[in-house]
């Protein structure tokens, strides 16, 4: 291993100061003078027709300044995919879910504001809704949007091999059906937006997201004006979980807003606005069929998944593949069919969410539980022999460079002492395991690659500039140790220009955790970039080989002679005196097939680099209560390579408590037709401090060649495959495979009786 | 609404405003005076990212009446550390990666500090009960827990 | 969240907040911790035009023992009654139940035991916001004619009496001291609670909380209170149980059970002292068949106002009656009175 200054090195996070001071402005701490505050009106139907809007007597509330509705946007639909474009950010034919914005005030207080959205006057139409999936999709269902029939707003079909063939020479098939309510983000932080026009009428727009260029673009389609003229700034993020990657109409309403009105407006959700007017996750049915082998080696495997999209596309293409994709990735299969359907309903949209499809990755594991079972087999055994493998091609022809999966299920089972505990444990104590991978990214045509530039200071500080966006998850710490350890400076050297549409370059954003490997990525090649420059004249000054010269700790010398080099700063002031400027661009596009489509073409390379991940959980049940005691849970993943280990172990424990503690025992929205019942962190389940178990992280290293130091993606795996863990782990306790998720207590009940009862009539 | 005469000291300064009745100490805090600290993450006192100390005791800003606190001695986030030297707790969340996000830092750290003062020899499980008022979306809280542990060990050492 | 507008009054003794209460009546409401009341009013579901604040009235938060009574002041913080010695030292039922409210930082220091008593009663239709209940029909606990809780609906109100104190001190055969102007009155706490969804306190308009009086339990008497809830703090229960049993020369002499977070009022079990009373105290079936009693009486009244199946609910009505009752029979038998080391 090379000698690293900082990477690899467990440090603590360049942007925890701010956080712990109270410094750190997130979107709602910001203040501008003549500022004004900006309420949506929503939609208190699910689904009506708009005949007409009056917004007469709200104009004529003193201290309103503005009223916005669709007559005031360019009626444009907008999509994610050209493909998927459904969705106008103020309607103005129809509302499709409890919550949609239907108009908007800014006004110069709250109460104002508020006051005035009670003037506004909205006739609808009221048409019939449709809640459940499969009603939607049925004959006669009421249709949410024209342009697609039966409701169905995305079909990925999937067919390698013949699965029929597949079936037919098994030894064994299993056919089961797993079922799963929609979870929820609840990110800490409320969704909020501030936006004004500057004096050269420029668009400065904050919000939580997880990519400004992402955002910019559709901004600026929308509201008219060219892609230069709207900045999309950096601001500390409250966690974004996929949930806030593309534009919200809140985006666009708060610049309309500041637009009509000439001052800076601001928009803050409340917690249950950030729960039914921005995403949720789907809900799914999924039914798998699988074919083995006497051994338990998959043949032929045929899903089909039921996604419940709510009443607008999103980036429904994206989250209708995701989990199918994670599973090929993470399994062989000989043969394998997969239909996705997502499809329209009259609720919150749906996106993609850190815990892709639980019932998909759930049932997958429970299945071959169920078949390990049958066969006689241990579920570890089941999972080495079904693992990826480095040198293998996935199903739909991406080629996987490292894989360390069956090193991650080996490591995990060690340490949590499988072997002597599967098959020993008293009744109502279970353990269980969940294998899965990510991808690091995906393609994104023009916005598939990352460029950086840095430039240094005569003091030998440096300025990174990146489109690299943190939501929260290190980011920025990971852009500093980059910089800091290939310029042979401090992180405290390093200052970042971030996630900034009118400074930085394009960057994909932060999904499927690709910062690191393309964003990052691009740092490096920059600083390495800059480094050859400095090297070039150091090599004069030193009267040594360019090829011999270390950058470390301000310092550059010829290797071995760390006492006889140069500082940094008088490099710097040698170039700059020859009349050449001491600054590089670096860039990283990864090498995916351009020609892959989520829906058309669901084959080719899908991305650089996949990240592996094996959880298991150990838990002890209630019989009388059903309630799930989490002992300990262990969580290994190949994350390629650990920048920094402390920020991944931190991953890995939030990535349980949202996937596991949370995701499989007590997460879910309920509700009444198409009302939301539980909106807030008190009646939706997310998990305390006293709830989370003992967790050991194991960061399993397998260098993947195109991955910054060999790293890709972490920490998503583990959030994916504790839910698994968690759902094997409580059957295993209970004797019951369950296949309905979140596993609440009263499920568990039910299942203990059931049981008892079947059992009780086969004596 | 007629505004009435507060008193009340914040982060050891004291404050005169007068406020009316439904202002509450997180409005004052935030909007009044600009500490932007204390968050509002679901203003119902469910996620504890509005918590204060009020003469030592976490509260819920979010649900305390500005009015309520008249005579009260505030601490907010920005009050912890002294000029820059931060506060060993605000240290110890930096250097044991307690900070993701950050949206309930703020609240843990009151939480967290509170307890403290009163049992600084706070054994593990009183510390997880107290950040159990707390939502964490990100960090899964075994590095919040860590890192008070650690300040507990470390002041013990002091003495 | 904005509160709405509203005037603050600041009493300065009893009489002058009962002045208030009288002069103001059903337009004004009591303000003592303020973690039950400020969230319905930022929801819009009460809309009092005064607030009396307890604020300056420090001999309301006080406690003392006399005459075989524990008097516990109606604006005693939470916290201060898990810090009073006696209270650790003999009732570990009152102390489990305290404990279990809510969560530290939300409501121990500035949540009172009379404002955890007196909260209104919850339903998931209602405890909602002012946008969530514009856009269905108002129901019956809103002034309306609907409820949403009940199978096929309903012309009464099936909200849910959400104390955790209630149960347990209710068993614990606790009086209440309500004044007004027109004087003082001593009550069982159990009458405090009216049963009616709408309207879920006995205390007429002028009327406030001013005492709780726990008798002194005495030797041989234990008491518990057990709470299902899904999370290990902040929820409301699911379903709870607090349970008082003495016991004297080996045999059981009362047994008190009440269910909390099932009904309008907190539920009094009839039949379990009977039960409990005619067998030998090792008699395991006893704790099953007063866990039915309990489960069967509790039928009655359960209904859709929380996310939790009814059947599921239902069962842990006599899973958390036998475990408060056996916590408390434990108790009696071994004589101590602490919480045990857990």
């Amino acid at each position: 291993m090379p000698d690293y200054a900082f990477i690899g090195k467990s440090m603590p996070r360049v942007d925890s100061r701010a956080k712990v001071t109270g410094d750190a402005l997130f979107t709602a701490d910001l203040t501008f003078p003549r500022m004004l505050t900006g309420k949506i009106l929503r939609s208190i139907h699910p689904h009506a027709r708009i005949l007409n809007i009056d917004v007469s007597d709200a104009l004529r509330l003193p201290g309103v300044k503005a009223v916005v509705t669709g007559h005031d946007t360019l009626g444009k639909k907008w999509g994610v995919f050209r493909y998927t474009q459904d969705q106008q950010f103020l309607p103005t034919d129809k509302v499709r879910f409890i919550g949609e914005e239907v108009a908007a005030v800014a006004a110069i207080d709250e109460d104002t504001a508020q006051e005035a959205l009670g003037r506004i006057r909205v006739e609808y139409e009221i048409l019939d809704p449709v809640f459940d999936p499969m009603e939607a999709i049925a004959p006669g269902a009421p249709l949410l949007h024209d342009d697609f029939p039966q409701n169905i707003n995305i079909h990925v079909p999937i067919h390698v091999g013949n699965v029929e063939e597949g079936f037919a020479k098994s030894y064994y098939v299993r056919d089961d059906t797993f079922t799963a309510a929609e979870d929820s983000y609840f990110h800490g932080e409320p969704y909020a937006v501030v936006a004004r026009f500057d004096m050269d009428d420029n668009l400065e727009i904050w919000m939580p997201n997880a990519g400004p260029h992402m955002k910019a673009k559709p901004l600026s389609t929308a509201l008219g004006i060219p892609l230069n003229k709207v900045r999309v700034r950096k601001i500390t993020i409250g966690g974004a979980f996929g949930g806030r990657s593309e534009i919200s109409p809140g985006d666009f309403i708060c610049a309309l807003l500041a637009r009509k009105t000439g001052r800076p407006v601001k928009i803050v959700y409340t917690r249950e606005e950030n729960s039914i007017a921005t995403r949720q996750g789907h809900a799914l049915i999924t039914t798998i069929k699988t074919g083995v082998d006497r051994d338990g080696l998959v043949i032929a495997r045929d899903i089909t998944c039921y996604m419940d999209g709510g009443a607008y596309s999103s980036t429904g293409p994206i989250a209708t593949s995701v989990p199918f994709l994670c599973m090929e990735q993470a399994y062989k299969m000989e043969h394998v069919r997969y239909d996705g359907y997502r499809i329209y309903t009259n609720k919150t949209p749906r996106g993609m969410i850190r815990i892709h499809g639980r019932a998909f990755a759930g049932g997958v594991d429970i299945q071959l539980d169920m078949i390990a079972e049958h066969l006689g087999i241990d579920p570890v055994d089941i999972r080495m022999i079904n693992a990826r493998e480095a040198g293998e091609y996935t199903n739909t022809k991406s080629y996987v460079a490292s894989c360390a999966m069956k090193e991650t299920i080996t490591k995990a089972a060690d340490r949590a002492g499988w072997k002597e505990k599967w098959g020993k444990l008293p009744p109502m104590h279970g353990i269980g395991i969940g294998c899965n991978s990510v991808q690091t990214g995906f393609p994104m045509g023009i916005r598939g690659g990352s460029q950086a530039l840095i430039k240094l200071n005569e003091d030998g500080g440096a300025t990174v500039i990146s489109g690299v966006v943190d939501n929260g998850q290190g980011n920025d710490n990971m852009l500093v140790q980059i910089a800091a350890e290939e310029l042979g400076i401090r992180p405290e050297d390093v200052q970042l220009v971030t996630a900034d549409s009118e400074v930085t370059p394009s960057d994909p954003g932060a999904y499927s955790q690709v910062s690191t490997f393309i964003g990052g990525q691009a740092v490096k090649n920059a600083a390495e970039n800059v480094r050859k420059l400095l090297f070039e004249t150091a090599s004069e000054l030193l009267k040594a080989d360019a090829a011999d010269l270390v950058a470390r700790d301000r310092m550059i010398f010829a290797k071995g002679c760390p006492e006889a080099g140069i500082p940094l700063p008088k490099v710097i002031r040698r170039i700059l005196s020859r009349g050449k400027s001491v600054s590089g661009k670096g860039d990283y596009w990864p090498k995916v097939d351009s020609k892959r489509e989520w829906v058309s073409n669901p084959f080719g390379q899908m991305c650089g680099a996949f990240s592996f991940g094996t959880t298991i959980a150990e838990v002890e049940v209630d019989p009388e209560t059903g309630q799930v005691r989490v002992l300990e849970v262990t969580a290994a993943q190949d994350v390629g390579f650990a920048v920094n280990p402390l920020v991944l172990e931190g991953q890995f424990q939030g990535g349980i408590a949202m996937g596991g503690q949370g995701g499989m025992l007590t997460e879910c929205h309920t509700w009444d037709g198409g009302f939301v019942l539980n909106p807030t962190q008190l009646e939706y389940k997310v998990p305390l401090a006293c709830d989370m178990p003992k967790i050991n992280t194991i960061l399993v290293e397998s260098d993947d060649p195109d991955g910054p130091y060999g790293a890709k993606e972490a920490g998503m795996s583990i959030a994916m495959c504790a839910a698994q863990a968690y759902a094997a782990a409580i059957s295993n306790a209970i004797g019951v495979y369950m296949t309905d998720f979140p596993i609440t207590p009263d499920k568990i009940l039910r299942a203990i009786a059931k049981k008892k009862d079947e059992a009780g009539t086969t004596e | 609404m007629n505004r009435l005469p507060l008193e009340i000291t914040i982060n050891g300064e004291p404050h005169s405003p007068a406020v009316e009745p439904n202002r509450t100490l997180l409005e004052l805090l935030r909007d009044d005076l600009h500490l932007t600290g204390a968050k509002e993450g679901c203003g119902e006192g469910v996620c504890g990212s509005c918590t204060v100390l009020m003469d030592g005791n976490p509260v819920r800003s979010c649900l305390t009446l500005a009015l309520e606190a008249d005579g009260s001695h505030i601490t907010t986030v920005e009050g912890l550390a002294q000029g820059s030297e931060l506060d060993p707790l605000q240290q110890s969340f930096i250097d044991h990666g307690a900070v993701q996000c950050g949206f309930c830092t703020s609240g843990m750290l009151m939480t967290a500090k509170g307890l403290l003062l009163r049992d600084p020899h706070a054994g593990t499980g009183e510390i997880k009960r107290a950040l159990s008022g707390h939502i964490c979306r990100c960090t899964g809280y075994t590095k919040i827990t860590e890192a008070v542990e650690a300040e507990v060990t470390r002041s013990k050492k002091e003495r | 969240m904005r509160l709405p507008a509203f005037a603050y009054e600041l009493p300065r003794d009893l009489d002058e907040a009962l002045e208030l209460l009288k002069t103001y009546g059903p337009e004004c409401k009591i303000l003592a911790g303020g973690t039950d009341l400020l969230v319905r009013m930022k929801q819009g579901l009460t809309k009092p035009a005064h607030l009396i604040s307890l604020k300056a009235l420090p001999e309301l938060a006080t406690i003392q023992e006399s005459g075989g009574l524990l008097r516990i002041g109606a604006a005693v913080r939470l916290a201060d009654i898990l810090t009073y010695q006696p209270i650790l030292d003999r009732q570990p039922g009152l102390y489990e139940a305290v404990t279990a409210i809510g969560a530290p930082s939300i409501q121990h220091f500035r949540g009172t035991i009379g404002g955890n008593l007196c909260q209104d009663n919850r339903c998931q239709f209602y405890d909602q916001s002012n946008y969530f209940r514009g856009a269905r029909q108002t129901c019956n606990k809103a002034g309306g004619k609907t409820c949403f809780a009940w199978e096929g609906g309903s012309d009464r109100c099936h909200s849910i009496c959400q104390s955790d104190a209630a149960p347990v001190m209710i068993a614990m055969d606790a009086q209440v001291l309500v004044q007004s102007k027109r004087g003082v009155r001593n009550l069982p706490l159990a009458e405090l609670y009216s049963g009616v969804g709408e309207r879920p306190l006995t205390l007429s308009d002028d009327e406030m909380l001013i005492e709780i009086q726990v008798p002194d339990s005495g030797s041989g008497t234990g008491t518990a209170f057990a709470k299902l809830a899904y999370r290990s703090a902040i929820d409301y229960a699911v379903v709870s149980a607090g349970a008082l049993v003495r016991v004297e020369d080996n045999r059981i002499v009362q047994a008190n059970l009440v269910i909390g977070a099932v009904s309008r009022a907190p539920l009094k079990i009839s039949g379990v002292d009977e039960i409990l009373k005619s067998r030998p105290v090792g008699d395991q079936q006893v704790l099953d068949e007063a866990g039915k009693v309990a489960m069967n009486t509790a039928g009655a009244f359960i209904a859709n106002n929380v996310a939790q199946p009814k059947d599921y609910r239902m069962q842990m009505v006599s899973v958390m009656a036998k475990r408060a009752l056996k916590r408390a029979l434990e108790r009696a038998l071994s004589g101590s009175r602490t919480m045990e080391e857990k």
